[in-house]
């Protein structure tokens, strides 16, 4: 159930005051319908008492009279001699001084000899003579028995003279009137039932007649005890409305008959007596039923009402506005108040955390300038109010030029140190009336806001001559170059997206071309677009083995015969054909795909070499290894493995590599390349005379081959220069051990001129362009070197 | 009702010890005990002579003595009253219906019992005094002492016996010498008390018998 804590707290208080509402009436009902019974089982048994005592104080009566009776010397002369008359005579007599309803005289052997209440004609037998033989051995009888339907308290006596010579029987009815003087005796109401003798029953009572019936069913007439724990024959019996309890007093059974007694009171009656009192508990129950309602209401207000407080505070403070503090109550430490001064500093706290995220989302942590978020989001604005006022800004994307090694010359801690210099005059340039913020490690963004269309050149050129001075940081003084690409809203763009990939792009164009400040360029995002396009399909090719290798075989002019085939990568793109491997090699260099690229190219060599070797075709293939494929130790293992998994002998590998690409990191790439070496693998100085190596260096470096650029060779037969020089290097190579390879041979002239100077193997378009692998392996079979 | 248990015959020596024979019988109760007051006699002959000395029915501590007396037919009986207080001695039998109101010491005159049978005596005023008067037709018979025992000369062929105690009031019970022989001439009686009524008093305290 979804209740509120105040409605929660009601029901509780709601439930408990119902609960001991229903406890306490339920018990005083209870207390007083035991009450009622007890009181009625006390009334009972008084009544009981006062029932007996009248019943024996009768049947002494009868005794009693009886006694004078049978003593009395005429009567017993009467009875001796037989005198019907003045026995009859004695017995109404004596009957009428006790008014007892019953006088009767039998003879010893159960004879009737006189009866008082019908003629002797009529009755013609004595009753009671089932009762003598007892009465006999008991010397007389006490009893209560049933004639004709009615119930008499009995008395039999013999009549001796001296011995017994007759029965005399006295009886007193149960009836009416002694039913109602014993009712006026003891309050209750007496019932005396009489069943057997044939008939259906009868039944003297002093409650009403419709009850008769039930006074005269089996389980009122039954000995059952209702109550076994005090032992009294108490039952229950019902009439309508009226509810009595009554005690069962048996009289006699015999096998011809039943006499009981009844002594009944009215429950409902005692009942009644206490309604005045059920109705108050009732009326006390539900005022403070009612009370406590009310309490439980007021309570429970109280309770929630800071709590609701507090609730609606979560809530405010869940939504973003902590500027409201909750209420306290001064000097109460209640637990409600704590919580709500905790409330209080918790907002607080949150408050100021929050401004510090916000601060850190949108600040640079180190410099404390916007970071990129922050400068988009001003950049959106300055576009629109721009836009609005037709006014232009220059964006300029800042780049310390060769930060890293500043970084690498003084420590992170100065660079770091710079940087905030940097940002303190960044705020500084053009009054401190451009937006400055950081985008990345030594990357910078203004915008210069300006009034006239015309020319940002000038503000430019003085931030960055204001930018390009020396700073000072811990003593040391560093100078620094600038590297700025600008673009300018709305001649380069009106999208912020848009101006800052043409601010990178020019800033990516003044890297490319050593210059301090380059604005874009028409056309510069395209060649971009491009570019990254190039890079994603390549990424591809690589994946999808798009990229295929060609083969270009060199000739030993010693051995007059191909030896060597260099390969030499190619990708036909879907869309744009042919591209070159010059630039996507670049491209994959930027984007990091050199690993793959290399990885892919040895394995596709190897592959189609040991099928070669497998063939035949006893050729050592040349593979063109980049700087990077230098500056990381993993590839001499990579290619040992795949030798070893394709079976390709060492010796028919050779790794190109560019006197640049070993200077960029000359102790890493001589490192990888001994690697190399002691694998057995050859390797080759590549484009030999473009660089800047030193003859020192070319002997330090475990190589076996020096390719002559083919710059020197395409117009060798023309140019004396390139005769001088390439005649020089190849004795120069031979001088310290190295065999000659000469690229870029198209002509017969070429070729002689070349084996006049003792240079070792050839290799270009006069002998073959490279070639597929069907193909290169067609033009070997035919291939002969002419003499 | 008479039971035979035992007969026993006894042959005494007298002074004719050739022609003269005597029996002896006991009379006992259903438990075996020896019953006193029980009239045994001989039922044959004739009263011829009659003893002209009055019988004495005693009247001591409001009790007849003795309780049970046995006259022959035609015999006077005086009711002397040796209590120092008055009694009222009543027959309502058939043989003699009579009474003697209110006295003190002896009355007037004896009671003459014409005619056999069983008198019952009671007194008016003390309905606990009860006393019997075996009147008898024959001229044998005797009352039994403490012991039981009586004796009797001849040689009987039957014997009659009664007491106030068994059912069969009014006249006594004849029993053959065979009979008797055959109970080792011993007489059981079964014998019920006439009941007390004051016992009956105390028995009676409730209004009901329960």
């Amino acid at each position: 159930m979804n209740l509120s804590l105040r409605n929660k707290i009601l029901l509780l208080f709601l439930g408990l005051m119902i609960l001991s509402s229903v406890a306490t009436i339920s018990s005083v009902l209870l207390a007083t319908d035991a009450s009622v019974e007890r009181q009625a089982q006390d009334k009972l048994d008084i009544g009981k008492r006062v029932f007996e005592q009248l019943m024996q104080n009768r049947s002494q009566q009868l005794f009693g009279s009886a006694e004078v009776l049978t003593a009395d010397f005429g009567f017993k002369g009467a009875v001796a001699q037989g005198d019907k008359g003045t026995i009859l005579s004695v017995l109404e007599n004596h009957g009428a001084r006790i008014d007892a309803d019953l006088m009767m005289l039998a003879s010893l052997d159960g004879e009737l000899i006189a009866r008082t209440d019908v003629s002797i004609a009529t009755a013609s037998s004595f009753p009671f003579a089932h009762l003598l033989s007892q009465a006999a051995a008991d010397g007389g009888s006490m009893t209560v028995a049933m004639l004709d339907g009615k119930a008499y308290q009995l008395v039999l006596l013999q009549v001796t003279a001296p011995r017994p010579i007759a029965w005399a029987a006295m009886g007193f009815l149960l009836d009416q009137p002694l039913a109602n003087q014993l009712k006026s005796l003891t309050n209750l109401e007496i019932s005396y039932s009489g069943v057997g003798q044939g008939n259906k029953g009868v039944v003297i009572s002093t409650m009403p007649e419709e009850t008769h019936d039930s006074i005269l069913n089996e389980k009122m007439q039954s000995n059952g005890l209702v109550n076994t724990k005090d032992k009294s024959n108490l039952k229950h019996m019902r009439f309508g409305q009226d509810e009595y309890l009554s005690l069962y007093v048996p009289l006699i059974e015999t096998s011809k008959y039943k006499v009981n007694a009844f002594l009944s009171t009215s429950l409902s009656e005692a009942r009644n007596n206490f309604s005045p009192l059920k109705i108050q508990i009732l009326l006390v129950s539900f005022i403070s039923l009612i009370a406590s309602v009310i309490g439980a209401f007021l309570i429970s207000s109280n309770v929630t009402r800071p709590i609701k407080n507090l609730v609606s505070a979560a809530q405010r403070i869940s939504g973003g506005d902590y500027s409201v503090d909750l209420p306290l109550v001064n000097n109460l430490k209640d637990e409600v108040n704590v919580l709500a001064s905790s409330f209080n500093v918790m907002q607080k706290g949150i408050a100021e955390r929050e401004e510090k995220i916000l601060h850190q989302a949108y600040h640079d942590t180190l410099t404390g300038l916007p970071n990129r978020m922050l400068a988009t989001q001003e950049m959106k604005k300055l576009i629109a109010s721009c836009r609005d006022r037709e006014k232009c800004f220059a964006l300029m994307s800042v780049n310390i030029n060769r930060f890293k090694q500043i970084n690498d010359t003084f420590g992170y801690q100065i660079g770091d140190g710079l940087l905030k210099a940097f940002s303190i005059r960044l705020g500084e340039v053009n009054d401190g009336a451009s937006f400055c913020a950081r985008l990345g490690a030594d990357e910078f963004l203004v915008l210069i806001q300006s009034e006239d269309h015309i020319n940002f050149s000038p503000m430019v050129e003085d931030s960055v001559q204001c930018l390009s001075n020396s700073y000072i940081v811990d003593d040391f003084e560093i100078t620094v170059s600038l590297r700025v690409g600008v673009a300018i809203f709305p001649l380069h763009g009106d999208q912020t997206g848009q101006l800052l990939r043409r601010a990178e792009i020019s800033l990516h164009d003044a890297k490319q071309k050593k210059r301090e400040i380059q604005f874009y360029e028409q056309g510069s995002d395209a060649k971009h677009l491009n570019r990254i396009r190039l890079i994603s399909d390549l990424k591809q090719a690589i994946s999808n083995n798009h990229l295929v290798m060609y083969y270009q075989p060199k000739v030993d002019l010693h051995l007059r015969k191909v030896t060597q085939a260099e390969a030499l990568i190619r990708w036909f793109h879907k869309d744009l054909g042919f591209v070159s491997p010059e630039e996507f090699i670049g491209l994959a260099e930027q984007a990091g795909l050199m690993p793959a690229l290399t990885r892919w190219v040895l394995k596709t060599v190897v592959e189609e070499l040991s099928g070669w070797l497998k063939n035949g075709v006893d050729i050592a293939m040349a593979v063109n290894l980049s700087a990077y494929d230098l500056a990381h130790d993993d590839l001499p293992d990579y290619v040992d493995e795949l030798l070893a998994e394709y079976g390709v002998p060492a010796t028919h590998l050779i790794l190109e590599v560019t006197e640049s690409a070993v200077i960029e990191e000359p102790e890493q790439a001589m490192n990888v390349l001994h690697r190399f070496k002691k694998s057995g693998i050859k390797l080759a100085i590549d484009d030999y005379g473009t660089g800047y190596s030193s003859l020192g260096q070319l002997k330090s470096m475990p190589v076996d081959e020096l390719k002559i650029d083919k710059s020197f060779v395409l117009r060798l037969e023309q140019d004396k220069d390139d005769q001088v020089i390439v005649r020089s290097t190849i004795e120069m190579g031979h001088n310290i051990g190295l065999t000659i390879v000469a690229e870029g041979v198209e002509t017969k002239a070429a070729w002689e001129l070349l084996e006049e100077y003792g240079c070792d193997k050839l290799q270009g378009y006069f002998i073959s362009k490279p070639k597929s692998p069907s193909d290169f392996l067609q033009w070997y079979s035919n291939y002969i070197v002419d003499e | 009702m008479v039971k035979l248990s035992l007969i026993k015959i006894i042959l005494s020596l007298t002074l004719m010890p050739l022609t003269v024979f005597a029996i002896e019988v006991q009379v006992i109760d259903q438990e075996g005990r020896p019953v006193q007051n029980a009239v045994v006699s001989i039922p044959e002959g004739g009263i011829e002579i009659v003893n002209s000395v009055p019988a004495i029915m005693d009247q001591v501590k409001r009790q007849f003595k003795p309780i049970v007396l046995a006259v022959e037919k035609g015999r006077e009986v005086v009711f002397p009253n040796s209590d120092n207080i008055r009694h009222h001695v009543y027959s309502f039998s058939e043989p003699k219906k009579f009474q003697i109101k209110l006295y003190k010491d002896q009355p007037k005159k004896p009671i003459t019992f014409e005619q056999g049978g069983i008198v019952v005596l009671g007194c008016n005023i003390h309905d606990s005094m009860i006393g019997y008067i075996f009147v008898s037709p024959w001229p044998s018979f005797q009352v039994s002492p403490e012991s039981g025992r009586v004796s009797f000369e001849g040689n009987p062929k039957k014997i009659a016996i009664w007491h106030p105690w068994t059912t069969g009031l009014e006249k006594p019970e004849i029993i053959s010498f065979s009979e008797l022989k055959k109970n080792d001439f011993k007489i059981q009686l079964s014998l019920t008390p006439p009941k007390q009524i004051k016992k009956l008093k105390s028995k009676f305290n409730k209004y009901y018998d329960k």
